[in-house]
């Protein structure tokens, strides 16, 4: 007895077919899905990244290094600019002294 | 998050005021000169290192010379309006306009011998080395004016 259920079962096993049905869309709405997650992930990593740079800027050791990064490039950048100020008004100062010794200089 | 934003905003304008604060004292001096009444002598005793007494002596120098550029900037003044309406009057070059273009240039190389005497007088109370340095100043800057300003270059400008 046991016997034939077991073979009508393998029979009805071999017999049976799956069709599946995959809608037309499938495809788009996987890569839909697909972009939609991307989209999200990368909205969350700028201001993750955000919140990590300004956590370690709260650090004293950063904090301290940064601003002396700030103090070195301004004074650099000052003395730059200062140097070229002070060369420009010494050429015109000097300019002005030959003009005030040269009588045909005031005359023109 | 409001912490970090407070330290950038404090770098920022640790940043801001140092630069400005270095830029105007760095400055000082020499824009102090540009503004004032005769700062180009204040200059010329920076850039040629002048003492005190040196710097008494070539102003009281300068000073004389100033009263005889004015009386010669009068006599070229002068000369000047002359020599105009001696070409205005003439068409062709007549023995007046000759005679105007001579006055000019007589005037001028009187002018020009004063100036020569006054660049040696003042460069005779700088030290040899300074002195050396202002005759050739002063030589590219006035007696060579076709000579590029690139020959001679100030002290306080390299």
């Amino acid at each position: 007895m046991k016997d034939f259920e077991s073979d009508e079962l393998d029979a009805k096993l071999r017999a049976w077919k799956v069709e599946p049905q995959v809608p037309v869309s499938f495809q788009r709405e996987v890569w839909q899905c697909i972009a939609a997650r991307q989209a999200a992930r990368d909205e969350a990593l700028w201001p993750q990244l955000m919140q990590r740079l300004f956590t370690q800027i709260a650090r004293p050791r950063y904090a301290t290094s940064l601003i002396a990064i700030s103090l070195s490039i301004s004074l650099g950048v000052a003395h730059v600019h200062a140097q070229d100020t002070k060369a420009r008004m010494a050429k015109l100062l000097e300019s002005r002294y030959a003009a005030s010794i040269d009588p045909l200089a005031m005359s023109r | 998050m409001k912490k970090g934003l407070l330290i950038l905003l404090l770098v920022a304008g640790t940043g801001i005021s140092t630069y400005c604060i270095y830029y105007h004292y760095a400055t000082a001096p020499v824009m102090t000169m540009v503004t004032q009444l005769g700062g180009e002598m204040e200059w010329l005793r920076r850039e040629y290192h002048l003492s005190d007494s040196q710097y008494v002596r070539i102003q009281a120098i300068h000073r004389d010379y100033a009263l005889k550029c004015d009386l010669m900037c009068g006599k070229i003044g002068i000369a000047n309006a002359h020599l105009d309406q001696l070409l205005l009057a003439n068409k062709t070059y007549t023995p007046e306009v000759a005679a105007g273009m001579k006055e000019c240039m007589s005037v001028q190389g009187e002018c020009r011998q004063a100036l020569l005497t006054h660049i040696y007088a003042v460069s005779a109370e700088m030290s040899p080395a300074a002195g050396a340095r202002y005759i050739t100043m002063m030589k590219a800057r006035i007696i060579e004016p076709a000579v590029g300003r690139e020959v001679v270059t100030s002290e306080s400008s390299k």
